[in-house]
């Protein structure tokens, strides 16, 4: 209840001291010209997923921000002003102000990512609606975009890692999928590739593609498309055998002397697994999640920092968070130093600093794994399993650790000297 | 078990970031204050009371030595639910009304609803603050910010109420209230430590006082026994020519006895000063291993004596 006294508290400092109105009317404002001035393919789908990926990703951007800002300032300014003093004294552990005011930016931070969040949901279902005229565009619009599908990589690529396959003229690949889930009431599954050809790059590659299951006949379909982009067509769901296993076969037939290459995992199944508003529903959980990171880290700065400082740190923080899965390519993949003189030097140094560099990325969270936009703008399902992964690994570890760093310092802290 | 408040060596030195010594604000200090009584803590302005008593609030931690506060470290839970604390300046949030700023310091007391609503109420009615319960404390007058000061600081009704310079920058009517308000708690029962830099604000309150100077106690004891010299005689006179007043004084020296006159000075902080002053030059003389010392008799009885001309 304490606890509580200090979260209503903080919120009411973020709404008297209208910290948090000025990011909302931005936010507002940027987003209502979404639609005005993104530029699109024309298409009603390509509007609706450039809308949503833009203004959802601002959203997630501006939040962070915001809260790094709110939960440093209404920490340093107690702290600066010393009303802290006054809390400090009485019976109230440290503990219950940090997560007091955890609490309260957390119960902003809910608030208003419902609230803009809910406008952005409405402004997507107002921009997706069928259009009088255009209705052809309207269910390619349902089934690419305003869905959840789950997006399943052949079985042999999961083990043996992204190889690239090349199929010569005449020549057939085939991919086995496993562990398709989709219900029975969905009619069909949509398979998306991708290739790249030895010959010209504006040629029409030709191919037959199979699609079949042990006990459920199979499907034939020719493609004749370019190289280089994605596809997709549909597959009738009845040939998928009941425990969820389906061959995919490619017969390359588009000329002799030409070869189809197949990079990596660029051919998935596709199939709807839940419906649009539960996705963003999701969606919003996962910016929720890195929210609760950055106001943990913001409010462990600001227990030995102050203000600009506190901030400051937050902000690299949470680059560099955005930035592990980067960084780690950088770190694994870079060459070493070519060999010269001064090579017994320089090495183990810089394998040294690898070391730590490799450690300190572990110990942040990698929140671009977490981007809700890619999933939102291909329509791919965000399961409940990523969410809860999220929570342990974002909030409850990372969050958790770093509020019992912020509680060991604060608690250490004399109140009463001013950094 | 009669000590409400006890420090034993009580010392506290700032540091810079280096780690080297900035100020030694408070130096071997020894206080009990009992149950019951109002307890002065007196001295000039950076004589160390303000750091003491953040001491005895957990605020800051004594370089060395210890502080007892209901006999357990001023940083238990149990022991802060049982200090009212009045800050030097108002550390209230600026942007709550009175009303919001007493819910708020009674929900961390873990009050019920009722009972905030019935202290707020009796509170607020007893500080005056009524007609403006409603206003941001942060537009307060000084006086009106005290009050609310005052009021949050009762909340919890505390068995120990700690005012830090309560009386400093009130017109003589608001401390006038202040000492009442005082001598009332005194007869609730309560222990009351309180900080001055005015003896004449709070010596006719205080059960003991305390006077620090430069961190350290060079006195300590009830005001009678403080402030008397029994083979010392003031003789007031006003509304006398000079030429009179030095008859007198021949007179008296006549009979060999040791005379001083002095106008009576405006304001405590003069003799203060002049107090002070005197205890330099007197330091001034001595190696600087003694300076820390306590300081001798004659600098106590110097200090002592200008206090007690008013
Ligand atoms: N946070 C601080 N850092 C450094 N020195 C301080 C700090 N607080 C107080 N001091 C020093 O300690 C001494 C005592 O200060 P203080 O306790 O505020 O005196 P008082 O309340 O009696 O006026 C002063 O010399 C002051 O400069
Ligand atoms: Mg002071």
């Amino acid at each position: 209840m304490k606890l509580l006294a200090i979260a209503i508290n903080t919120i009411r400092h973020v709404v008297r001291m209208k910290l948090a109105l000025v990011f909302v009317l931005f936010l507002v404002v940027v987003l209502a010209s979404v639609p005005f001035t993104l530029k699109s393919d024309g298409t009603q789908k390509g509007k609706v997923q450039i809308t949503l990926a833009y203004s959802l990703g601002l959203l997630n951007i501006v939040l962070s921000v915001l809260t790094l800002f709110l939960s440093t300032s209404t920490f340093c300014s107690d702290i600066r002003n010393k009303v802290m003093f006054t809390i400090d004294t009485k019976p109230v552990k440290r503990w219950e102000i940090l997560a007091g005011k955890w609490l309260g930016v957390m119960i902003v931070n809910t608030a208003l990512l419902l609230c803009l969040g809910g406008a952005i949901y409405g402004a997507v279902m107002y921009l997706g609606r069928p259009l009088e005229g255009r209705d052809g565009e309207h269910p390619e619009l349902m089934r690419d975009v305003l869905t959840a599908r789950v997006e399943i990589v052949p079985a042999v690529s999961r083990k043996t890692g992204r190889t690239a396959s090349v199929v010569p003229f005449r020549h057939e690949k085939e991919w086995v999928f496993e562990n398709i889930g989709c219900s029975d009431s969905e009619k069909v599954i949509t398979l998306k590739f991708r290739y790249y050809t030895s010959g010209s790059s504006d040629e029409k590659i030709s191919g037959l593609w199979t699609a079949r299951s042990e006990d459920r006949g199979f499907y034939e379909h020719v493609t004749s498309l370019p190289a280089k982009s994605f596809h997709e067509f549909r597959i009738p769901a009845s040939v998928v055998s009941p425990d969820g296993r389906l061959k995919i076969s490619f017969l390359n037939v588009s000329a002799p002397g030409v070869s189809v290459i197949f990079p990596g995992e660029d051919v998935t199944i596709l199939y709807r697994a839940g419906n649009f508003g539960g996705n963003f529903f999701r969606a919003l959980l996962l910016v929720l999640l890195r929210l609760a990171f950055i106001a943990a880290v913001a409010l462990g700065a600001s227990t030995f920092l102050t203000f600009p400082v506190a901030a400051l740190f937050s902000i690299f923080v949470l680059i560099m968070s955005l930035s592990v899965s980067s960084f780690s390519v950088l770190i694994q993949g870079s060459p070493l130093p070519e060999s010269g003189s001064s090579r017994e030097t320089v090495v183990p140094a810089a394998a040294l600093a690898r070391k730590v560099a490799a450690a300190a990325l572990k110990v942040l969270p990698d929140l671009r794994a977490y981007d809700p936009v890619p999933y939102l703008a291909g329509g791919v399902l965000i399961r409940w399993r990523r969410v809860i992964e999220g929570l342990i690994w974002v909030v409850l570890l990372r969050s958790g650790v770093t509020g019992c760093l912020a509680y060991v310092i604060f608690n250490r802290r004399e109140l009463a000297i001013m950094q | 078990m009669d000590a409400v408040v006890e420090t034993i060596g009580l010392k506290k030195v700032f540091r810079d970031f280096w780690h080297r010594d900035k100020a030694r604000a408070v130096d071997d200090l020894n206080l009990t204050v009992r149950r019951g009584e109002v307890f002065g803590l007196l001295g000039p302005n950076g004589s160390g009371k303000t750091t003491t008593i953040k001491l005895l609030l957990g605020l800051l931690f004594p370089t060395s030595g210890t502080v007892r506060v209901f006999g357990l470290s001023p940083r238990n839970i149990s022991v802060k639910s049982r200090i009212g604390f009045l800050p030097e300046e108002s550390y209230l949030y600026k942007y709550l009304n009175a009303n919001e700023t007493m819910d708020f310091y009674g929900r961390l007391f873990g009050l019920s609803s009722s009972e905030r609503k019935i202290r707020t109420e009796k509170l607020l009615k007893m500080s005056g603050l009524m007609p403006s319960r409603r206003r941001p404390v942060g537009e307060y007058s000084k006086g009106m910010a005290r009050r609310i000061g005052l009021a949050q600081a009762l909340i919890n009704d505390p068995d120990l109420v700690i005012m830090d310079e309560p009386t400093s920058g009130l017109d003589p009517i608001g401390r006038q209230e202040v000492r009442q308000l005082v001598l009332e708690l005194k007869k609730l029962g309560k222990t009351v430590l309180i900080s001055s830099h005015l003896l004449a604000d709070v010596e006719d309150i205080c059960d003991r006082i305390a006077i620090l100077y430069a961190g350290r106690l060079i006195a300590e004891g009830s005001v009678k026994e403080l402030l008397t010299r029994k083979d010392v005689t003031h003789i007031s006179v006003s509304g006398v020519p000079r030429s009179t007043v030095e008859r007198v004084v021949n007179a008296l020296r006549d009979e060999s006895a040791k005379v001083d006159v002095n106008t009576p000075m405006s304001s405590l902080e003069e003799f203060f000063l002049s107090a002070i002053r005197d205890l330099e030059s007197a330091e001034r003389q001595k190696s600087p291993v003694e300076q820390v010392k306590i300081a001798s008799a004659d600098e106590k009885q110097s200090v002592i004596e200008r206090l007690t001309i008013d």
